[in-house]
């Protein structure tokens, strides 16, 4: 009886609470509940940040440069071929292997360096509902290569956009870009979505030595996703040609630095079995790469490792073009009961790297000469096997674990073997309903990409990069505040580090992590977003170690409102003070009837921009801005 | 007390993945009751379901909803073209609220976001009146190609 009582008790409690509800309040709940990035979120894939289709448009995000510039515990600064790198607090702008970008479940990292940046550092977001970026070691449900960072891109189901959209954008310092994206359903189980963009980035130049250093950059991307019953089939295309900055000038001041890359891939993906436990992907993955590099042989001459000599021989003219092919197969099923789910896999994964011309010129004691250095890249494939599981068990109503275990063996032209596992525990507990805690521990390794193996002097000796690692992070969510704190340690062993005799394995450092992020959600379209962070690292700081950014996303009737101060403290690079940065960006949305908008953003309004340093022998460092002082103007139609 | 336990700890499982996010389903098939409950203003209102899915989980969480046939209900959802043209239609897609001259309104997505449009000749043509909270989701007829795209934030044309 009392069972009975307490029933309609709560039957009457959820009919007088849907009472409540007005018409806006319940569109408001249904927009946010039914939210794709409710969908695609993964809990142990690790310590997430969710931008969300409305972020993504308040903030007037038309980049993925937009949203990494002010992430947590990173710096997102353009490297020596101008090319914008994330890199962690307190590390140098290099070229880092260990973020990987998946467009939807894609990886769309370049073949040769395993970096995802090169072409997509200014991947446009028109074509994107929402991002996810998981913080962490080792995740292995996505059967890919090792990361300490995956972010993730969410391509727009069709079968909400329903609509053709396009917009045109120009900027103070005379770059531009126009997109037309469109999707819709054709039937009921059978839609697309195509997205094409086309744009150009205008940077300041500098100089250095009274040479221009320039890094415009001019780009192209499409993609066409078709979703059949099941199968998804996507296509896509990337072209950027860049002035390369310093590219592989020896000094700071090349004579000639441009690159330029196209990246192709299809996939297709099945799933399978009346639950869809069952996955299939396979994929074919291209990418072309050019580059020319000229540099004064007295002025140092330029860095090709191979031949570079100093005493005998120096290179002062380089021209590269390479093929590289990707081949990926992928089965994973997944086995679901009440409170366990285990998902087990396994792929196989095929890279090709075809060096077509490796020319240089070069100034030796004799004379000048000329060659190609395509007879010391010997090690030119790889074949990865890979075995992955991952179990996630509710041990009760308040406690949840991850177990992951991943075998990853290389095979390696002309190369030994790798034999490695990443191994993973994490664990969810609700302390009360409002609080909860997440950590893991992990294992985990990075191998060499092949721009590092072509890098070192003596490639087969260049180890893998071992870590292991610990994070936590405390979740207090009340009201309408959400209060997160978290906590990482990682200890990297072996590290792969570029010096001027290529690339060696370095000792270890540890490192702490700190975070604090605090929201406060005014109302479903207006919130208030602080986070502050702290790196501790042993070794110099190149970069930044502290900051933090305050961010305020407003949407009134016809107008959208979005600003963010972005603060990263000051340094010493050898006898050089780099001053702490306020990077101030503000974005205004005018809306006229809800499917013609107008938009103006201010970017690096106090023209304090956080900077990236560049080194060159001997004993040069350059600095110089991150972002630009500029102002976009644009348009958006929607049909 | 152990079939408590089991679906006790069931929905925590469930919970769980979704911290503290609603169902998306069920925060739909609130929001298609209270509208349907407001279009007919009945405590139990006959519905028809023409062509959609959502027939599975209208039976599964609604207490007001009753399922029916076209011919015995008090209005149609439907996300393909109906052959009853003497019945109110809440349309699931643009495409049916252009077609379909008896479709009052709709419920559906477009550029990413949830929807909701009523056509005034329309509800006056079967004498519907919505209440008053309604009235930024009302729009004429001939203003529905100029729909607008925002639900929550939205501007009726008769305001631009």
């Amino acid at each position: 009886m009392k069972k009975v009582v307490v029933l309609l008790a709560s039957i009457f409690i959820i009919n007088t609470t849907f009472a409540q509800e007005d018409i806006t309040t319940l569109l408001d709940k249904y927009e946010e509940a039914a939210d794709l990035s409710n969908r695609t979120k993964v809990e142990s894939l690790g310590h997430y940040i969710t931008i969300t289709r409305k972020d993504l448009e308040i903030m007037q995000a038309n980049t993925l440069s937009d949203i990494l510039k002010s992430l947590k515990l990173h710096s997102y600064i353009p490297n020596t071929f101008g090319v914008y790198q994330l890199i962690a607090a307190g590390l140098p702008a290099g070229l880092n292997t260990s973020y990987r970008l998946f467009i939807d479940d894609h990886e769309v990292s370049s073949i040769h360096t395993d970096n995802p940046f090169l072409l997509y550092d200014n991947y446009p977001l028109d074509a994107i509902d929402h991002i996810e970026i998981y913080l962490g070691a080792g995740a292995v449900r996505i059967g890919n290569e090792p990361s300490i960072l995956i972010i993730k891109l969410y391509t727009k189901d069709p079968k909400r956009e329903n609509s053709t959209t396009i917009k045109g954008l120009l900027d103070t310092r005379k770059g531009y870009s126009y997109s037309f994206t469109d999707a819709r359903p054709i039937k009921e189980n059978i839609s697309y979505l195509v997205s094409i963009y086309k744009g150009y980035n205008n940077y300041k130049t500098y100089h250095y030595n009274n040479n221009p250093l320039n890094r415009d950059s001019q780009s192209v991307f499409g993609i066409f996703k078709l979703n059949y019953y099941d199968t998804q089939l996507t296509f896509n295309f990337a072209r950027v040609n860049r002035d390369a900055f310093k590219g592989l000038a020896v000094d700071i001041s090349p004579d000639i630095s441009n690159t330029q890359s196209q990246d192709f891939y299809i996939s297709l993906t099945q799933k399978l079995l009346e639950d869809k436990s069952l996955t299939f992907n396979i994929s074919y993955d291209y990418n072309e790469r050019k580059g020319e590099f000229e540099n004064k042989f007295n002025e140092g001459g330029i860095f090709v490792l191979p031949v570079y000599n100093p005493s005998s021989l120096i290179p002062y003219y380089y021209y590269e073009k390479r093929n590289l092919k990707k081949y990926i197969f992928y089965i994973s099923k997944e086995f679901k009961t009440d409170n366990n789910a285990l998902l087990i896999g396994a792929s196989y994964k095929i890279k090709q790297n075809d060096v077509e011309k490796a020319d240089y010129k070069a100034f030796t004691l004799s004379g000048f000469t000329s060659g190609s250095i395509k007879d010391f890249l010997k090690f030119n494939r790889i074949d990865l096997y890979t075995v992955f599981a991952e179990n996630q068990y509710n041990v009760n109503e308040k406690n949840l674990i991850f177990l992951s275990l991943k075998y990853d063996y290389y095979r390696r032209e002309n190369l030994p073997d790798i034999k490695e596992f990443i191994a993973r525990i994490g664990h969810t507990s609700f302390i009360t309903h409002n609080l909860y805690i997440k950590s893991f521990i992990t294992k985990t390794y990075i191998p060499p990409s092949f721009y590092e193996l072509e890098q070192s002097q003596n490639p087969k000796d260049l180890k893998v990069e071992k870590m292991k690692g610990f994070s936590s992070e405390i979740v207090y969510e009340k009201d309408k505040s959400i209060l997160k704190l978290f906590y990482g340690y990682t200890y990297a062993k072996d590290l792969i580090y570029f010096t001027p005799n290529g690339t060696i394995n370095w000792r270890g450092i540890p490192s702490h992590l700190l975070d604090f992020e605090y929201t406060y959600k005014i109302t479903p379209d207006n919130k208030i977003v602080f986070d502050i962070f702290k790196t501790f690292i042993q070794s110099s700081k190149m970069s930044s170690t502290f900051g933090g950014s305050i961010k305020s996303f407003n949407s009134f009737d016809r107008l959208d409102l979005y600003g963010e101060l972005i603060y990263r403290n000051g340094f010493e690079v050898f006898d050089k003070k780099i001053n702490s940065t306020y990077n101030l960006n503000i974005g205004l949305i005018y809306n006229f009837d809800r499917n013609l908008s107008i938009r103006a953003k201010g970017e690096n309004l106090l023209n304090s921009s956080y900077k990236t340093v560049l080194f060159g022998y001997p004993n040069q460092v350059g600095i110089f801005d991150a972002y630009d002082r500029k102002l976009t103007i644009g348009i958006e139609k929607v049909f | 007390m152990k079939t408590l336990k089991i679906l006790l700890a069931f929905i925590l499982v469930i919970s769980f993945k979704a911290l503290s996010q609603e169902d998306p389903i069920q925060v739909e098939v609130r929001l298609l009751e209270k509208v349907l409950s407001d279009i007919t203003q009945k405590q139990l209102i006959y519905v028809c379901i023409y062509g959609s899915e959502k027939i599975q989980y209208i039976q599964k969480y609604c207490t007001k909803i009753h399922i029916t046939n076209c011919e015995k209900a008090d209005i149609i959802i439907a996300d393909k073209e109906v052959p009853y043209n003497d019945k109110p239609v809440v349309a699931l897609n643009e495409e049916i609220l252009k077609k379909l001259k008896n479709a009052i309104g709709g419920l559906y997505w477009k550029k990413g976001r949830p929807q909701l449009i009523f056509l005034e000749d329309r509800l006056k043509k079967f004498d519907i009146q919505l209440p008053s909270e309604y009235n930024r989701f009302i729009i004429k007829s001939e203003n529905l190609s100029q729909k607008f795209i925002y639900n929550t934030n939205a501007i009726t044309i008769a305001e631009i």
